[in-house]
């Protein structure tokens, strides 16, 4: 009797590890119905905008049916290992730097036939909203994102700057005016006797130590983090060396920013802002969203600082149909609701995004439909449509083959600078060679760099 | 025949049957049933352990990026890494000199922390429990509080040196101060450790104590020349197992540094995530892990060599 309790348990427990291996089943089919699986990194504010276009979609096209996974995690890992078990989805959001070689290894469907009788007016898309490999096309995004100073409107009015400052200012106006409004708690500013970092009631502004915000003002300087044809690092160029030691002196010489690991105990930098603890920063247009959570609009917006010439970056991640989807109609049914300006207004209205179609930029009452409310405001609106409609640029990373352990290589060493205070010319010197083992190339010229 | 003759065949029947003895029936339906009750297990090992081992081992011969087909390419991926990667050295320098930092301030604090939980005080059980639960926090949640910890700032631990007079310090955002704060960190969680140590002081016979006390022997004298050889087998564990351990240490550094700053926390497994699930370099990653299992294999060898001489086993 002992022996049959034995064995029963036995065979309980082994069929319980084999529980967790069971497979999902084909993509339905069953009651007629086409199923498709979309996967996405979307969450907040944006995830409830994309869980309603999925049900007004689900509602207005009875045959279809679409199934969304939210990830909030480590997005990369989980594709690939989906991939890894052909199991990917049928569409899906995707970073852009892998859309090359993804689309030369055929994982990507080629959207280029489906646009001919679309719904959505792929013409009047913005380029950098379009992701083509060879010519053909196999990704799109209706929300794009730019880059932007926000600053503290009263904090800058105290220090007697204007509006006509703020506009087409050079790197050294916009230090000068970080000097003026950068104050400890005894009223001192950089420069004076008594200063004290350690005491600071205002700072100028965090460091846009992130490479996709400094990128721009490298560019604006002649510089780069790549060589355009792929050759090798462009970071070690003098007009590079200059941008990043720049960036690097806010903290250490014009002490108008934190260091690191002042910022530790720090909240956000829209809550900053809004307290007048912190007088501006250089961030994405997304953050406009992060102000409409604070409720809060007492912000200006202005244009990168410029070294030599005004440079700005346009970009947003696709979202991308897989060659081995059994339902790629379908799949590009449910992208043209996706990408479908309409859909992304409620974005843009509420600053998660940009609009991707040029016309959303230029046309009156389409702008105003999108940029004309509480939440973005009047200099925002001067500002945006030239900033758009004129920047040519759009992450480099895109163009650059094995971006991700090439970029390692140089933005983890950039740490020493940004945190220790290392010269910039040291620590870029033999990146070239460093990065060596991984650089493999461009996928295509990077058009705007010289 | 004669009787010894009877004797001397009989004993050599006996032999023969010592060295070919075949089960009897019972014996084979017990192994029998034996078998079968751990055939799961068996089962999990080879599908696994087994299975993804050998998988791996002929991965690391190959180029593939998860993604699409993998590409045999022999040694390259063994070549890369002794001659043109310089994280693996770097990476690799870091974890060791970690492991070697790590197992002897363990192995010391679990026995002290042990010692001191042998004693016999009131609310014993109460800081035994104590010291044991930070073991089973998980490592996300430790690494969330421990980065408010050690906040440069206005950081718990900053604050609490403060009072001794104690510059506040960068801790993981300092090079060198990185690894003491992993340091700190594996302390805390060390529970286990401290568990298995107080249950091998409590083997150790008190009578020997008490005689040794007799003797005249003061309290260093009877620790190191009993407590410690009594308690042997386990610092013996204890030392394998945190070497196998730290050597593989990963967590923290994705967790907390992301590596940093400036590479100075930068984990071999780290190095090796990052090129297999960010990079597209699997079979690179592949190659890396037979790597770090020979390390291992060596470090624990020789810890092996030494110990056998130095562990005192009672009861053999």
């Amino acid at each position: 009797m002992k022996k049959l309790i034995a064995i029963i348990l036995c065979l309980c427990m082994s069929i319980a590890i084999f529980a967790g291996c069971s497979g999902n089943g084909d993509g339905g089919n069953s009651d007629g119905k086409i199923t498709i699986t979309y996967m996405t990194w979307a969450s907040g504010g944006q995830k409830e905008v994309e869980k309603k276009v999925i049900e007004e979609f689900n509602r207005t096209h009875p045959d279809i049916e679409v199934k969304a996974t939210f990830v909030p995690g480590d997005y990369l890992s989980r594709m690939q290992t989906l991939i890894a078990g052909h199991k990917e989805p049928d569409i899906a959001l995707m970073y852009g730097n892998y859309i090359h070689d993804w689309a030369q290894k055929g994982l990507l469907a080629d959207l280029t036939p489906y646009t001919q009788n679309s719904t959505i007016d792929f013409d009047d898309m913005l380029p950098m909203a379009k992701f083509y490999d060879q010519g053909k096309l196999y990704g799109a995004t209706a929300t794009l994102e730019t880059i932007l100073v926000y600053y503290n409107k009263q904090i800058f009015a105290d220090a007697g700057v204007t509006e006509e400052d703020v506009k087409g200012w050079t790197w050294n106006e916009y230090v000068e005016i970080l000097r003026k409004v950068t104050v400890d708690k005894d009223g001192n500013h950089p420069g004076d006797s008594g200063f004290n970092t350690k005491k600071i009631k205002t700072w100028g502004t965090f460091v846009p130590t992130a490479s996709y915000i400094n990128e721009p003002l490298l560019w604006s300087n002649g510089g780069a983090y790549f060589e355009p044809d792929g050759s090798g690092l462009a970071v070690d160029r003098p007009e590079s060396i200059e941008v990043l030691q720049k960036l690097t002196d806010l903290t250490f010489v014009e002490k108008v920013a934190p260091t690191a690991a002042d910022m530790a105990g720090m909240s956000s930098q829209i809550k900053m802002l809004k307290d007048g603890r912190l007088a501006s920063f250089i961030s994405g247009t997304y953050d406009i969203a992060g102000f409409v959570s604070e409720d809060w609009y007492d912000y200006g917006v202005a244009e990168l600082p410029i070294f030599k010439e005004s440079a700005n970056q346009l970009w947003g991640e696709p979202v991308v149909i897989f060659e081995s989807s059994k339902h790629k109609e379908a799949a590009f049914e449910f992208l043209q609701y996706l990408i479908n300006p309409e859909f992304s207004l409620k974005l843009s209205e509420e600053g998660s995004c940009i609009p991707a179609f040029k016309s959303w930029y230029t046309d009156a009452d389409k702008f105003a439909s999108w940029a004309d409310n509480k939440y973005h405001g009047a200099d925002f609106r001067k500002l945006i449509p030239d900033l758009v409609t004129n920047c040519t640029a759009t992450r480099t990373i895109y163009y650059v083959k094995n971006s991700d352990a090439v970029g390692n290589v140089i933005w983890s060493a950039l740490d020493q600078c940004f945190l220790n205070n290392k010269p910039v010319r040291d620590i870029v010197k033999d990146l070239d060679q460093k990065a060596k083992p991984y650089l493999q190339g461009v996928w295509e010229t990077i058009p705007w760099i010289d | 025949m004669s009787k010894t003759t009877e004797k001397s065949e009989e004993l050599s029947r006996i032999a023969y049957r010592r060295r070919h003895a075949k089960m009897t029936k019972g014996e084979k339906t017990k192994f029998r049933w034996g078998m079968f009750f751990i055939a799961p297990q068996l089962i999990g090992l080879a599908i696994f352990v087994f299975i993804p081992m050998i998988f791996s081992f002929v991965m690391s011969f190959m180029e593939w990026d998860i993604v699409s087909e993998p590409k045999f390419i022999g040694w390259d991926n063994y070549k890369f890494m002794m001659e043109e990667d310089e994280y693996v050295p770097l990476s690799l320098r870091i974890t060791v000199m970690y492991t070697l930092i790590q197992v002897p301030c363990g192995v010391m604090y679990t026995l002290f922390i042990a010692m001191l939980l042998n004693t016999k005080i009131r609310s014993r059980s109460l800081f035994r429990t104590i010291f044991y639960l930070p073991s089973i926090v998980p490592a996300v949640a430790s690494a969330a509080l421990w980065i408010i910890i050690f906040n440069p700032n206005n950081g718990v631990l900053n604050s609490f040196l403060e009072v001794f007079g104690v510059e506040p310090q960068l801790w993981l955002y300092d090079e060198k101060e990185v690894l003491i704060a992993f340091l700190i960190m594996s302390l805390w969680g060390s529970g286990g450790g401290i568990i298995v140590n107080l249950a091998a002081l409590q083997g150790v016979p008190t009578h020997l104590q008490e005689s040794m006390e007799l003797d005249g022997a003061n309290a260093w004298h009877r620790f190191w020349r009993l407590t410690v050889p009594m308690v042997s087998p386990v610092i013996f564990y204890n030392v394998i197992m945190g070497i196998i351990g730290n050597l593989q240490g990963f967590s923290q550094s994705y967790l907390m540094t992301g590596g940093g700053p400036n590479n100075s926390s930068l984990f071999y497994m780290l190095h090796l995530y990052r090129n297999a699930f960010q990079w597209g370099r699997m079979g690179y990653a592949c190659a890396m892990a037979w790597v770090l299992f020979l390390v291992i294999a060596v470090f624990t060898a020789i810890a092996f060599f030494i110990g056998n001489k130095k562990v005192y086993y009672e009861g053999g």
